[in-house]
């Protein structure tokens, strides 16, 4: 099964294209979409888990129309939203419960609580179940959103932007939990990280301004590049005394000077040093272009 | 930093579009309410300018009720924006002056809030500049008339709100609390108001109020149109006191909530949120281990709707209950009921009724249907953006849960918090009865009224409110929807005169329950309009289950889109059946109420009465017959509301020109058939119930002629509203005024100066000026005009276990094919003027005088039947023995439903709803005895109206409604003694004084007083004729009264004038008090007497000298209440009470004593044999004064 996705378009009032014909096929794994801050990615992953209605496109599921038969896809999605909130005053276990209810997960009230148990425990909140979810810290509010995107065996996980304020073991566990899910079913996962997509994905797509801009696999992506990225460590004075004739993919410090890569089918001189693409340079290489 | 916070303040707000939209609501509002008849805010204000300077402060006073609510959103705005916008540690952390800035934003925050007030004065000068010719009703506008209320109750009232949202706000940092201290502000604003109301408690509801309008009340209560026309807010020390303390009290919580201010953000919560999360933050640092993937659970293929709907619903009562918002509504929504019912228990002369359970009810929703109604507005809200507010709308979005179970589940959690509060209102009432000892619960009244009928009007209500929220982008535009709805959904429908209750949201046909009847004449009418309603209401419920925003879609056209792109095939058979249906039941109300029945609007029976005018006034002077002998035969049939009832009737030519043409009025809502001997039918004017007959030959002076008729009701289906309510289940009660009667009826025109104005008609005189030679204007009475005296026979019938009662005595009586016959026959020929009644009665009979004396009462009201049957025998005897025989056999009191709520006098019958006396609980000692003096005033119309009838002219009920006052005021006299009297008096002079103020026309003086001038004929009346028998004595106005009988008793024409009362207590006055004759009756006379000092010294003897200083002054007033100083030399009374014992509201008079007294000041004096309380002048009140309560003193001892 996997996802077929065909000219989804979205335009917001105010004349804003989130979403200009986008097209992409998303397979079983995980899926890394890429993007910056406004590119439209939570918009995709929205229209995807039937909480926005696309203009015009199609997407479908297997045999799921999604864009029309919501029920079906809400029933077999799991959704963990860039931002969201708990009610106030009430616990992780009967919030979750509550969720699993809605969600269909259980039989009865036992098999439900067996289920709700069981996921906390997987996400380490089962000491806190009985604490009210609004006083959690960021990375443990998180992690309730990880379970209840887990709840009821979803077959389309989609995670928006979803280590953000997480700490970096916490970050390297969740991923490690999202790619045992991703064997099976498919994971989307936006994110702005380019190492994220590296780490984790067989398959990725870069968006930006609402149009798709590349779509394959990371290390098809990275392998496109080979021999076209240049670097060189310079001085501040020197980076800024010419225009470069090529675009620059990235200017990074490292050790207090400017790494400048730029991208050029050709050496460019000025000690420029060939080096090996990653995809922190496809992901630049495909905006500088766009 | 005061300048810059201040500074900063106005800009936000008048950057913004919420005081724009403030000011014009309130201009919009009292624009209509001074423009048009459509919006009355504050109570009626009579004859007074639309723009009086009195209608401008009583609106400012009343507005602050309006604009607190709007006052409170500004003010916790500007207290908690820092907080609530997160801008609080950048802004504190700079160098800021405490008070600089906390000054800065109130001052500035006060500025705003007291905007929207001036929107009564916006509103006035476009409702002024829309009506520019009108000007009798608009007078000039002063600018002091608008800034004197500004600044004597907006300021102040925005300041006391103010202050304690500020206080609240800074304290709390939610602004749910600030909305809450509101909400109790107002709760002590309607005790007190209640507290006012009652006149014992006058000077501590003056100073308690905290919004002065209970001070402006007391200074203003007895003004009259002149005065509200000219003055400005009078500033009597308690105004004063009061606003100085409230001012005081508003600056002092701001001090106290300024110095307890600090600049340090506070930390989330509560201890116990904080504790929470230092646990839950140790657990944090844990890692959490994986498990294998196998174990995720699986979903159910088959989600279960219920346990979704049970899972949301206890979701979204934890929500709304554990939030302690709607716990402290309930609690305070009981406590307002509870003070409510304590202080309200007051029917008539500060007595009260027993509680049963209807008045329980009457007394319960008064004072608690504003809590539902904030609860619905307040709560929906809450549920239907509760998943956005706290952000999970996503999560919650995506799951697969139909939208069916969110707002199902919201429905289920409303009528939850509904029920609470109407069940907690029926558990006060039931207590409230158990505490007084009165065991008659009546549970089903309770609930039917309140859960039946109330609960289900809410219920529509909710689910309006509902839809509000559902097409409104966001929660407060959600509001504003809903209010918007309700005031549109009110007014909208009579605006446009669609009558039809089938447009009008939510809407039922009101209704009364009687201990009589039960709910039997609406409970279909109402059922069907309910389901009606509960059908459209589950369209609307549906509509709200496909609109609901979810996930992220919330413009209308993404929403439309989702609307029909998701559902599933079944779902449209709900609303599917629900549309049909409800359309069905539409049309079947429809024809039932439209085409069954004729559906009258208020507009269109005005411009019946119209036509009515213009088309026949011409015939006035066409001599007509008159009604001499009739003989009835009436079936009433309870079960099914209907009644027959057929007449043979004698008319009479009495004048000296043939009749050639019969004018004959019908009654619109019976079928009437007419057989006259020799007539044709003319013309029948079905719109205008008018009937024209030809007779084939003239009926000749003298000659008469015998008629026949059959007036017949057809209760058919269901009504827009119920109508011929006097045709019931139980406690039917119907008068002959339905039978037909000849001529051009005075009555039946437009006659209200403010509504014949509206339509371009002249005013007309009510009725024909007094003049002292009437012989040919005294051909009429103002009873009946189409007959004089005449004899009636009565053969009536009802269902087997009722007691029909007709006019007469009791000849005969028998039963036939299960229904019970009563033959009745009346003993002297009486007025044309009589009632027909049918219940299920017990009957307490007694025998005075050699007349048979008979209560008819229901059987669960038995409280006062003996004081009743007491009252007839008292007044019996007295009027037997000082005015002239009782010309009938028997004297009945009949009690009927509270339709009305009234006592009327028919020869020997006196109807007497069971809403008053009957209930009447009259245990305390000091309680007066109302009950025994309504008796005694419609037995004393047996003697004035039904012998002694005055002319259709001014004066006519001095003859009959002022003589009946004096009899009962006499008989209550004898009965409790004269010291007692006064207590009565207290009521009667307060009724008198605040009703001229609203007349609407002119005030006459009494004996020119017109038929609805009840404050005159009977206030002012009876108050004139007690002083006039304390100075002349009771046996001299007796005899005039005596010689009136003598004269006038059965007969006319011509008939009496206001002159064969007057001449005759002239000659029985001595000289000295001649006066009085013209001040009682000829003129509008008011005193300004008032005791300016009391004090009194012990004497050697054990008694007391008491010394009192006096003014006084009297007046005279036009009929607009301009009133002007006259000289004058009169006899008043000085005197002294002694201290009221525990428990009671009176003390003993003491002393009393008549002295001639010229106007200005005077000292007097006088010795006591106990120690006085008060002293002063005219202490028993008997006097028209313009402030009473100053005649008495307390007593200073030296």
């Amino acid at each position: 099964m996997q996802l077929e996705i065909r000219n989804l378009s979205k335009t917001y009032p105010g004349d804003v294209r989130a979403l200009d014909g986008v097209s992409m096929t998303i397979p079983k794994g995980m899926f890394g979409l890429l993007g910056p801050n406004g590119a439209g990615k939570s918009t995709l992953m929205r229209i995807l888990a039937t909480l926005q209605t696309a203009d015009s496109g199609s997407a479908s599921l297997g045999e799921i129309d999604v864009l029309r038969d919501k029920t079906r896809v809400r029933e077999i999605l799991g959704y963990l939203p860039q931002e969201f909130g708990v009610y106030p005053r009430v616990s992780a276990m009967s919030l979750l419960t509550h969720l699993a209810t809605l969600k269909g997960v259980g039989a009865n009230g036992r098999d439900r609580k067996l289920v709700v148990e069981s996921l906390l425990e997987r996400v380490n909140l089962s000491d806190v179940r009985h604490k009210a979810v609004y006083t959690y810290s960021g990375g443990m509010r998180q992690r309730f959103g990880i379970a209840q995107a887990l709840l009821g065996d979803p077959k389309l996980l989609i995670v928006d932007e979803p280590t953000a304020g997480l700490d970096p073991g916490e970050r390297n566990r969740f991923y490690n939990l999202l790619a045992e899910v991703g064997e099976t079913i498919i994971v989307i996962l936006s994110t702005h990280i380019v190492q994220d997509v590296k780490e984790l994905c067989t398959h990725m797509a870069i968006i930006h301004h609402g149009r798709l801009l590349f779509s394959g696999s990371p290390a098809v992506a990275e392998r496109g590049l080979d021999g076209k990225v240049w670097a060189k460590s310079m001085s501040k004075q020197e980076l800024l005394s010419r225009t470069w004739p090529h675009p620059i993919l990235s200017t990074k410090l490292v050790a207090g000077s400017p790494m400048v890569r730029i991208y050029s089918d050709v050496d460019p001189g000025f000690g420029f040093q060939n080096t090996s693409p990653d995809l922190e340079d496809v992901f630049f290489s495909h905006l500088s272009k766009a | 930093m005061f300048r810059e916070f201040f500074r900063y303040e106005l800009i936000y707000w008048f950057r913004g579009w919420m005081i724009y939209i403030f000011v014009a609501v309130i201009a919009i509002l009292f624009g209509l309410a001074a423009g048009s008849d459509f919006v009355q805010i504050g109570g009626p204000v009579g004859n007074a300018y639309k723009n009086s300077p009195y209608t401008v402060a009583l609106w400012y006073s009343a507005a602050s009720i309006l604009t607190c609510f709007m006052a409170v959103a500004i003010y916790d705005s500007s207290a908690s924006r820092d907080f609530s916008s997160k801008m609080s540690d950048i802004l504190f952390s700079k160098p800021l002056s405490k008070w600089g800035y906390l000054l800065g934003r109130f001052s500035g925050a006060t500025i705003i809030a007291v905007l929207p007030a001036l929107g009564i004065s916006v509103g006035m000068f476009f409702a002024r500049l829309a009506n520019w010719t009108d000007v009798e009703r608009w007078g000039p506008t002063y600018f002091w008339h608008h800034w004197q209320p500004f600044l004597l109750f907006a300021i102040p009232n925005t300041l006391l709100f103010g202050s304690i949202v500020f206080a609240i706000a800074s304290a709390t940092r939610n602004t749910l609390y600030s909305f809450l201290s509101v909400l109790l502000l107002l709760v002590v604003y309607a005790i007190t108001q209640g507290v006012a109301g009652q006149l014992d408690y006058e000077v501590f509801a003056c100073l308690s109020d905290p919004f002065g309008a209970a001070p402006f009340d007391v200074a203003t209560k007895y003004w009259t149109v002149s005065e509200k026309n000219t003055l400005a807010i009078p500033m009597t020390s308690l105004m004063i006191i009061n606003r100085i303390i409230w001012i005081v009290v508003s600056l002092g919580i701001f001090a106290a909530a300024g110095s307890r201010f600090t600049f340090e953000t506070k930390a989330r919560g509560r201890r116990k949120a904080r504790k929470a999360e230092a646990s839950v933050a140790a657990a944090d640092v844990q890692t959490f281990e994986l498990q294998p993937i196998g174990q995720i659970p699986k979903r159910t293929p088959q989600p279960a709707w219920w346990s979704q709907f049970a899972s949301s619903f206890s979701s979204d009562m934890r929500a709304v209950v554990g939030s302690a918002t709607f716990i402290v509504i309930l609690c305070l929504s009981l406590f307002n009921t509870g003070v409510g019912l304590f202080l309200g228990d007051n029917i008539a002369y500060g007595a009260s009724s027993f509680p049963v359970t209807y008045n329980m009810i009457e007394q319960i929703s008064g004072s608690l249907i504003i809590f539902p109604l904030a609860v619905i507005t307040y709560f929906t809200g809450v549920l239907v953006w509760r998943t956005r507010d706290s952000r999970m709308h996503e999560i919650i979005g995506a799951t697969p849960a139909p939208n069916s179970v969110f707002v199902l589940s919201r429905f289920l959690t409303m009528l939850i918090l509904l029920y609470s509060i109407l069940l907690g209102g029926i558990a006060l009432g039931c207590f409230y009865q158990w505490l007084h000892g009165y065991h008659r619960y009546q549970l089903g009244v309770y609930f039917t009224e309140m859960i039946g009928i109330t609960g289900t009007r809410l219920i529509f209500l909710m689910i309006a409110s509902f839809v509000a929220h559902t097409i409104a982008p966001n929660k407060y535009v959600g509001y504003a929807f809903f209010i918007l709805f309700v005031i549109l959904n009110g007014q909208i429908w009579r605006w446009l005169r669609w009558e039809t209750l089938l447009v009008r949201y939510g809407s039922m046909p009101t209704h009364i329950y009687s201990d009589m009847f039960g709910f039997a004449p609406y409970a279909s009418s109402i059922v069907a309009f309910a389901i009606y309603w509960a059908l459209v209401s589950i369209l609307l419920l549906w509509f709200c289950a496909l609109w609901m925003p979810r996930g992220a879609a919330i413009g209308w056209f993404q929403r439309l889109r989702e609307a029909t792109t998701s559902q599933r095939a079944g779902a449209w058979i709900v609303p599917t059946v629900a549309a049909v249906a409800a359309a069905s039941m539409a049309v079947y109300l429809g024809y039932n109420t439209m085409v069954l029945n004729t559906l009258i609007g208020s507009a269109e029976r005005e411009q019946r009465q119209i036509e009515y005018e213009k088309k026949y006034e011409t015939i006035a002077s066409i001599p007509q017959p008159k009604i001499q002998d009739i003989r009835y035969t009436i079936d009433i049939f309870p079960e099914t509301r209907n009644m027959r009832l057929s007449a043979v009737q004698k008319i009479a030519n009495k004048s000296d020109a043939p009749i050639e043409t019969l004018y004959v009025n019908v009654t619109p809502q019976y079928d009437t058939d007419i057989q006259i001997p020799g007539a044709t039918l003319e013309v029948d004017d079905e719109r205008l119930s008018m009937r024209t007959y030809r007779l084939a030959l003239p009926l000749e002076p003298q000659q008469t002629l015998e008629m026949q008729y059959t007036v017949a009701s057809h209760q058919r289906g269901i009504e827009n509203q119920v109508s011929n309510s006097e045709l019931v289940q139980n406690g039917t009660f119907f008068n002959n005024g339905i039978a037909p009667s000849f001529g051009y009826s005075q009555n039946r025109r437009l006659v209200q100066p403010q509504r014949r104005r509206y339509y371009g008609l002249q005013p007309v005189e009510a009725i024909p000026e007094l003049q002292r030679d009437c012989t040919d204007a005294c051909q009429i009475h103002y009873i009946a005009e189409d007959s004089d005296w005449v004899s009636v026979e009565t053969v009536i019938s009802t269902s087997a276990d009722q007691i029909a009662v007709a006019p007469g005595s009791l000849v005969e009586q028998w039963t036939e094919e299960g229904r019970n016959y009563f033959r009745y026959q009346l003993d002297h020929p009486s007025l044309n003027f009589y009632s027909f009644i049918s219940a299920k009665y017990e009957v307490k009979r007694d025998r005075v005088d050699g007349v048979d004396t008979e209560v008819y009462y229901h059987k669960e009201h038995p409280w006062n039947v003996d004081r009743m049957s007491e009252a007839i025998g008292a007044t019996l005897r007295y009027c037997n023995a000082e005015f002239g025989p009782y010309k009938h056999k028997q004297a009945r009191i009949i009690e009927f439903p509270r339709v009305a709520s009234f006592a009327q006098a028919f020869p020997g019958t006196m109807p007497y709803s069971e809403s008053i006396g009957f209930i009447a609980n009259l245990e305390k000692p000091d309680d007066i005895d109302m009950v025994s003096y309504v008796v005694a005033h419609e037995m004393g119309h047996q003697w004035w109206a039904h012998q002694v009838i005055g002319a259709r002219m001014q004066g006519a009920t001095l003859l009959s409604e002022t003589l009946a006052q004096y009899t009962a005021l006499m008989i209550m006299r004898h009965r409790y003694g004269d010291d007692m009297m006064h207590k009565f008096f207290r009521y009667e002079m307060d009724r008198y004084l605040r009703a001229r103020g609203l007349e609407t026309r002119k005030e006459r003086p009494l004996m020119a007083v017109e038929f609805d001038q009840g404050y005159i004929h009977y206030q002012k009346g009876g108050l004139a004729l007690y002083y006039l028998a304390e100075m002349i004595g009771e046996e001299r106005i007796n005899a005039a009264l005596k010689g009136v009988v003598e004269q006038y008793a059965y007969k006319g024409p011509p008939y009496p004038n206001a002159y064969a009362l007057i001449d005759r207590l002239r000659e029985q006055t001595p000289t000295e008090l001649q006066y009085l004759i013209q001040d009682l009756f000829e003129d509008i006379t008011l005193f300004g007497n008032r005791t300016l000092e009391a004090t009194a010294s012990p004497l050697e003897d054990g008694k007391y000298q008491v010394k009192i200083q006096v003014e006084c002054a009297k007046y005279k007033a036009d009929d607009q209440g301009v009133e002007r100083s006259v000289p004058m030399n009169d006899f008043l009374e000085i005197g002294a009470f002694a201290e009221p014992e525990s428990g009671k509201r009176y003390g003993k008079l003491l002393h009393r004593e008549r002295v001639q007294l010229t106007e200005g000041v005077h000292t007097l004096e006088f010795v006591v044999d106990e120690k006085p309380y008060q002293a002063g002048i005219e202490p028993r009140n008997l006097l028209i004064d313009r402030v009473p309560s100053d005649n008495l003193k307390r007593v200073t001892l030296q």
